[in-house]
């Protein structure tokens, strides 16, 4: 392995995190998801010379995989993955909170999936912790735009959950 | 629904039951809109020369005269130079694009602006193959010699219904053509296209 190659994949499992969780919002099916990863990361490879780490190499990663993302189609149309939403009625009341927070999750994971691929982007990097700026700059649309559409896609989120019979 | 809480369950998710490997460099076909295409470009470059090796071996066995294997045989060659350029240049275009370090919109503007070009090349390539193939068929199938001036008493003669009804079957062939082609052209790229420009309305769309 050269060292390129090895550098490559020493910066991708420091954000590996991100890439999973691309595919899993922008993917519904685990095959699609596979597939999709494999895509980001043949992508990301691909461009590996364009990035000068001028700026953060999570930022370019971003970059890559998002637009991979919204420019990959699905091979054929696969059954959807609902993931199912687990009970923690049975748990040690300690552990509810933490519980609660991965089922609510999950139900946040399925209601994602109803977005399109624009809101997914945005509603992403809100959850990621990146500032309106920084979602701009990825975007290429104005932050006073960001603004407005994050706020637009967490009430139409919400009332995803809602029409899904969950409220939290 | 509060967001904050959900942050903080989403910064701890480790994604323990995503079962995806990431262990080496990532190697061979992708499966991007444009790679799909790529990939049909490729396919339609081998079958159309796998026709003109069917056209060639049909002209020899069928050839009427010398004068039809002359001109049938410089149509061909044209229309081969013809596809290799146009293909080549395809192969060219497909190779560049699809840059995936701008900013989404950008990235999608040009991904859109470029497939819509080459859509309007390979359409103008087509139109332009497309008489050159007939001519061959005609010259193939027919007696050229009843179609051509023929020198009669020192004079060109020019042999009025024949060349009508080559006309006739030019214009129909032509427009049969259009609409096979726009068909081809919108089962090929139109639904990668079609959501495409979904999300560059979405974008440009004002707050």
């Amino acid at each position: 392995m050269s060292t390129k190659e090895a550098r490559f994949l020493q910066q991708i499992e420091m954000h590996n995190g991100i890439l999973y969780k691309i595919c899993r919002i922008y993917q519904d099916n685990a095959e699609d998801q596979h597939d999709l990863l494999q895509e980001i990361l043949l992508q990301l490879w691909l461009s590996y010379d364009s990035f000068r780490g001028d700026s953060q190499f999570s930022s370019w990663m971003y970059r890559v995989a998002f637009n991979t993302a919204i420019v990959f189609f699905k091979k054929e149309k696969r059954r959807q993955d609902i993931f199912s939403i687990p009970s923690y009625n049975n748990l040690p009341e300690e552990l509810h909170t933490v519980r609660e927070q991965e089922v609510q999750l999950k139900i946040f994971y399925n209601a994602v999936q109803r977005l399109n691929k624009v809101e997914k982007a945005l509603i992403f990097l809100y959850m990621e912790g990146q500032s309106g700026k920084e979602i701009a700059a990825i975007l290429g649309i104005t932050p006073s735009n960001v603004r407005v559409r994050l706020n637009r896609t967490k009430d139409k989120l919400k009332y995803i959950i809602k029409t899904m019979g969950y409220e939290f | 629904m509060n967001f904050d809480n959900l942050k903080d369950a989403w910064v701890n998710d480790k994604m323990e039951d995503l079962h995806l490997s990431m262990r080496n460099v990532p190697v061979g076909q992708t499966s991007s809109a444009v790679s799909k295409i790529r990939k049909n470009m490729k396919k339609e470059f081998i079958l159309r020369i796998a026709v003109f090796i069917l056209l060639v071996l049909f002209l020899l066995g069928s050839s009427k005269n010398a004068l039809s294997v002359f001109l049938v045989s410089i149509a061909i060659f044209l229309l081969l130079l013809q596809t290799v350029y146009y293909f080549f240049r395809f192969y060219l275009f497909y190779k560049v694009t699809g840059r995936y370090d701008l900013s989404i919109k950008k990235s999608i503007y040009r991904i859109i602006y470029e497939l819509e070009l080459n859509i309007e090349i390979y359409r103008i390539f087509n139109y332009c193959a497309l008489p050159l193939i007939i001519l061959i068929i005609i010259a193939g199938c027919m007696d050229l010699t009843a179609i051509i001036p023929q020198k009669v008493a020192g004079e060109s003669i020019v042999k009025y219904t024949s060349l009508f009804f080559i006309f006739i079957l030019m214009i129909v062939l032509q427009i049969i053509a259009f609409f096979l082609l726009n068909l081809h052209i919108r089962l090929q790229y139109g639904r990668h296209l079609a959501e495409l420009k979904k999300v560059m309305e979405d974008l440009e769309m004002e707050e």
